[in-house]
């Protein structure tokens, strides 16, 4: 009954379903960003998105485009700044300054803001078109394709970079690749959801897994679990509750993980 | 007739401008169980480190297996241990048999899954170091003494030839220590592994290697403490070494 009335409104199933693929393809990646310690990339690529999308806006070519190549740049100057004795924390900081300063410096120039550009990056999920949900889902595809061909050499590297490299596994190479990655899902998912659901899909499902996994495989698993029951009961609950869909969600991922929590203090 | 295995020739490697290595000339044989030593900041992980191509030298030239480090691609050949408290973050969630099955990966190819061949592998080698019990278990709830079991054991999963243990006794207890060299003799003698233990503890690793290396920067050829001088048959290795100054 309940799942009938949810499933009347065009508009709700296409948040459910822009919701399941966006929870699919942040958590999965967030697995391998939050235990190499880049949890707060979600926010910091979102920061340079918005320098990006201003640089776009300022120069007249596209802000999609200028938004996407800042973003990947971004992503891997964090990776290059790792690489240079500053922290993964350090470095996402570095980048995320850097974004909104040049957002801020190419908005005052253009002398006030653009609506599009807030729309842009505050992304409602209520209001997912239905094109939106072929590019979000898209985007899952590439993510499980990608995960799942290099999972071997995404798990080793996270592990340990440096025995991964002695291996002669191509780290540059797999680097690079979880970086893009990273950049095109967030700008992608970003657009369609808002950043405060990218950010909460690419940290809170992992620290959940986390909570009740002893091996890796499971740790992916319950992150995936963990983020597609967020879209479902977190939809569920703002449908029948009239509360805003986003911060639903996100705090039915928080609701999970303090049950992981008890659940592993019990345990 | 030697087969030389790891041969550095006029090595130089320095951080930022500070000497870490000078002139280090050295070659390692088939079958060889060297103790690289020396004091902590001699250079002993950094030497290790120019081996595996993960730091590149400012001079010198280094050959794997008769092959140029540039043009060496057979990585699998090289099991390396590296120094376990830099090694992993212990809260990591894997299991044991996961983190083994990393040793198998490159040379399954990038983008391929394991097969069968490799999971029986894992299994042996798991069973080797007597870890099979504990398969399953994460590797941050494992002791120290299993820890550096199961760093050891993916190293060898890859069927190497060479195995570089780095500081391998670190933590670990006096009784496990002593299974542990038991082991690494085992390896050496009955398995026909070239072995290269580094350890700033001259006085326990020359009581089980065959070889001494002593590394202060350069290539000491004069021995690194008491305990060493007295190995004469030695002497001989340390003749091959070839040292400018």
């Amino acid at each position: 009954m309940v799942v009938a009335d949810f499933f009347q409104y065009a508009f709700m199933q296409r948040a459910l379903i822009a919701g399941l693929f966006v929870a699919l393809s942040c958590s999965l990646i967030g697995v391998f960003l939050v235990l190499r310690r880049l949890a707060l990339i979600g926010d910091g690529l979102a920061h340079i998105a918005f320098g990006g999308l201003a640089l776009g806006m300022f120069t007249g070519l596209p802000p999609l485009l200028t938004a996407l190549v800042t973003t990947i740049a971004g992503a891997l100057g964090i990776q290059w700044l790792k690489q240079r004795k500053v922290s993964a924390d350090a470095a996402i900081a570095v980048v995320f300054s850097f974004g909104l300063a040049l957002g801020v410096v190419l908005v005052s120039l253009a002398r006030g803001f653009n609506v599009d550009l807030f729309s842009f990056l505050f992304g409602s999920i209520l209001a997912v078109s239905t094109a939106d949900v072929y590019v979000v889902a898209a985007l899952g595809l590439v993510v499980v394709v990608a995960v799942a061909v290099f999972y071997k050499e995404l798990l080793y590297i996270t592990f340990d970079e440096e025995a991964a490299k002695a291996s002669g596994l191509p780290i540059a190479f797999l680097n690079t690749a979880l970086m893009v990655l990273t950049a095109l899902t967030v700008i992608v998912a970003m657009r369609v959801v808002g950043v405060l659901l990218v950010s909460s899909f690419i940290v809170l499902p992992t620290v959940t897994a986390r909570q009740l996994a002893r091996s890796f495989r499971s740790t992916i698993l319950f992150a995936v679990i963990a983020a597609l029951l967020s879209v479902v009961f977190g939809l569920t609950a703002s449908y029948y509750l009239d509360i805003a869909a986003g911060g639903a969600i996100v705090l039915v991922a928080g609701f999970l993980f303090l049950l992981a929590s008890v659940v592993r203090a019990l345990r | 007739m030697p087969q030389p295995v790891v041969e550095f020739k006029d090595v130089a490697f320095s951080y930022n401008g500070t000497p870490a290595l000078e002139r280090v000339t050295a070659t390692i044989n088939r079958g060889d169980y060297v103790g690289l030593i020396g004091p902590n900041g001699a250079g002993k992980t950094t030497l290790v480190k120019i081996l595996l191509g993960l730091l590149t030298p400012n001079n010198g030239s280094i050959k794997l297996f008769g092959q140029p480090l540039a043009q060496f691609q057979n990585w699998h050949k090289i099991g390396y241990v590296p120094q376990k408290a830099t090694a992993f973050d212990p809260q990591f969630p894997a299991t044991v048999r996961e983190v083994v099955a990393m040793g198998r990966f490159a040379l399954a190819g990038v983008g391929r899954h394991l097969g069968s061949a490799d999971r029986e592998r894992i299994r042996q080698t798991l069973r080797m170091v007597g870890l099979e019990e504990l398969e399953d278990r994460p590797i941050g709830e494992l002791s120290g003494g299993q820890q550096q079991k199961a760093f050891i054991a993916r190293a060898l999963v890859s069927d190497p030839e060479l195995l570089i243990l780095d500081e391998p006794t670190t933590g670990v207890d006096a009784k496990s220590q002593h299974e542990f060299y038991h082991f690494l003799h085992g390896l050496n003698s009955e398995h026909h592994l070239t072995l290269i233990l580094i350890s700033h503890d001259t006085d326990t690793v020359s009581g089980h290697v065959s070889k001494l290396l002593c590394l202060n920067r350069s290539v000491m050829d004069k021995g690194c403490s008491i305990g060493f001088i007295d190995k004469d048959d030695h002497a001989g290795h340390f003749k091959r070494v070839r040292h400018r100054h």
